[in-house]
């Protein structure tokens, strides 16, 4: 059954057909909440909530093929509120190391991530919710826009501006390519 | 990573790499969380999950005047009242709280920034400077607003009462609440009711509209839909959905705001199957309006009963109409603007406007797209009760323009003003 199936089934109370929702999005969730949390226990809590309230309120989303965009509004709007609640600064994440291939194992590569990791622990977590939504998950623009809930103009601006902002620490600030675990700790 | 022109094309593939992560281990327990949560009707959004406990009434000080001190003070009364008497002509009169009165200017939020507006002109004007200023909300007599001052990083904030015009905001809340969902002028506006979280728990907030202090309201369970009661704010409606916060609500009842005695206006039904949201007062306070429904099924209905909880009255609905959720009070009481629901998913929901006393089925407004709502305070009737303004929300849940539905000729149309805050007017004597 396609997703559409699913929601459609889901948002009828079938709890299975929502689980199989689960399965095809919680990858896709968790790694979203951990780029704009930057701190994968509360990404974890952000991923849980949603999939709380999508369950709770799916009845009362009309058009299933927008079930993806629901989410994705709901995965930002959760990791915002818990930034808000938690009252906390942000951490960075801690990187696990990964298991790459051999070819891609390159020290230009782990230097490349290190500081993307960096430049994005410089924004605020608004402005990257913009540049995950926009190149991580890959939505246009007004996409973005509606799915944090603001103005199209305000989602360019946030994109300029954490474009620039990452430009100027990843050409200025270059981390050496040992360093590419770094242990979180409060900001 | 050497240029920009790499940065830009290389950005996706970094972040995935960013986001690598073994596969989350939680997924059981997702599964879990959500087997226990119950589904509920779209129109019954959480809007405040407030627990409350014991009412704690304000110190009334008596002061003792030595004779001559009040032979000063009746003097001085006997020339403030004939200064009144003498004033009273020159000076414009108030609306009375509830009823019908005269449509004066709405209030929104845009950009941080207070603005009022005149609905027919379109012109409007910034009253309060930014930044983190939203939902401005008028008071019951229309002579002052009450908005919050938002914190952008922390979310937390603190709610102003300023004068009509935007001048001597005032600060209610001593200190910053996080969590602020609503709040809303006394019927004599000399009080605003807040509910935000305090240390991380919902609570209500009664702040002295002058500044002066703010009380907690503190009663048992998890409440929500905390309003004045008509006409005189002495009882605050609240709903229990008992521990769960599943949002199914069942339980309404009335707490005393002098002495923090609660009534059960009806009991909770959560056991039976039956679940409710959605109460309105009638602007007499006389009675109250609410949505019921069974489970899942698309069976909502429309109840009204008397402030006591007797008289249960189902609003009719037509005979191909599957729901019918209660949403804004006409000021004169009569009418309640509902959604309505049609065989065919969201698409096929209306706005439609019910008598009160369930004489008929009332009259549906075109709406393109499927009208839906987040919630309660998103559609609020103008003072004359010729229209209704809305702020609603798309199919993915997001907040639109403002519209207004006219009731005259049953259309709609979206406001020339931007706005995406909940609808505000003004009122003004007729």
């Amino acid at each position: 059954m396609d997703q559409r199936g699913l929601v459609e089934r889901a948002r009828k109370g079938d709890h299975d057909a929502f689980t199989a929702l689960v399965d095809l999005t919680l990858v896709r969730l968790d790694a979203v909440a951990r780029l704009i949390l930057r701190d994968p226990e509360l990404a974890r809590d952000a991923v849980q909530d949603t999939f709380i309230r999508a369950w709770r309120d799916l009845p009362g989303l009309r058009d299933p093929d927008r079930f993806d965009a629901w989410l994705h509004r709901l995965i930002v709007h959760a990791c915002l509120d818990l930034v808000r609640r938690r009252r906390r600064r942000l951490v960075e994440v801690e990187l696990t190391p990964i298991d790459l291939p051999a070819e891609t194992d390159l020290a230009g590569d782990f230097a490349d991530r290190d500081m993307l990791a960096d430049a994005l622990t410089r924004l605020d977590p608004g402005h990257r919710a913009v540049v995950v939504l926009h190149y991580f998950v890959g939505l246009p623009l007004p996409e973005v826009a509606a799915a944090i809930g603001i103005p199209l103009g305000t989602a360019k601006s946030r994109l300029h501006y954490a474009l620039a902002t990452m430009k100027v620490a990843v050409l200025r600030d270059p981390v050496p390519a040992t360093s590419h675990v770094r242990k979180g700790h409060p900001a | 990573m050497t240029t920009e022109h790499r940065f830009d094309q290389d950005l996706p593939d970094l972040l995935a790499q960013v986001a690598q992560a073994p596969a989350p281990d939680y997924r059981d327990l997702i599964v879990q969380q959500t087997a226990r949560t119950r589904q509920r009707p779209a129109w019954t959004f959480p809007e405040r999950w407030l627990p409350m406990s014991t009412v704690t009434s304000r110190a009334v000080v008596a002061p003792r005047f030595p004779l001559r001190v009040v032979a000063v003070a009746a003097f001085l009364l006997i020339v403030l009242i004939v200064g009144a008497a003498l004033l009273a002509g020159s000076q414009h009169r108030l609306p009375a709280p509830f009823g019908p009165a005269r449509n004066g200017l709405v209030t929104y939020a845009s950009n941080g920034d207070i603005y009022t507006v005149d609905a027919v002109s379109g012109r409007s004007a910034v009253v309060v400077n930014g930044p983190g200023n939203v939902d401005p909300r008028w008071s019951r007599d229309g002579t002052h607003l009450v908005f919050e001052r938002q914190d952008v990083v922390s979310g937390r904030g603190l709610v102003y009462v300023a004068r009509a015009d935007g001048s001597d905001p005032t600060q209610v809340t001593p200190d910053s609440l996080a969590g602020i969902t609503t709040y809303s002028f006394s019927p004599d506006g000399k009080d605003v009711l807040i509910a935000a979280t305090a240390n991380g728990v919902p609570a209500v907030f009664i702040a002295a509209a002058d500044g002066s202090g703010i009380r907690r309201l503190d009663l048992p369970g998890r409440v929500t839909d905390a309003a004045w009661r008509p006409p005189d704010g002495s009882e605050i409606l609240f709903m229990d959905d008992g521990a769960d916060s599943s949002g199914t609500d069942s339980g309404i009842y009335a707490v005393n705001v002098r002495d923090g005695k609660v009534r059960t206006i009806l009991k909770a039904a959560d056991a039976e199957g039956r679940f409710r949201g959605h109460p309105l007062w009638s602007p007499d306070g006389s009675r109250i309006s609410f949505g019921e429904w069974m489970g899942v099924g698309p069976d909502l209905e429309t109840h009204v009963i008397t402030a006591d909880g007797t008289g249960d009255r189902v609003l009719p609905i037509p005979s191909n109409g599957v729901t019918q959720a209660p949403i804004s009070l006409s000021n004169d009481g009569t009418r309640l603007l509902v959604v309505r629901g049609y065989p065919g998913g969201f698409d096929q929901s209306r706005a439609a406007i019910v008598p009160v006393d369930g004489s008929g089925s009332g009259f549906e407004i075109a709406y393109p797209g499927g009208f839906d709502t987040g919630g309660i305070f998103d559609w609020e009737w103008a003072p004359d009760d010729a229209s209704i303004l809305g702020t609603p929300v798309d199919a993915s849940g997001s907040t639109l323009h403002q519209v207004l539905l006219d009731l005259g000729t049953g259309s709609s149309r979206t406001v020339p003003w931007a706005s995406v805050s909940q609808p505000s007017w003004q009122r003004v004597v007729p």
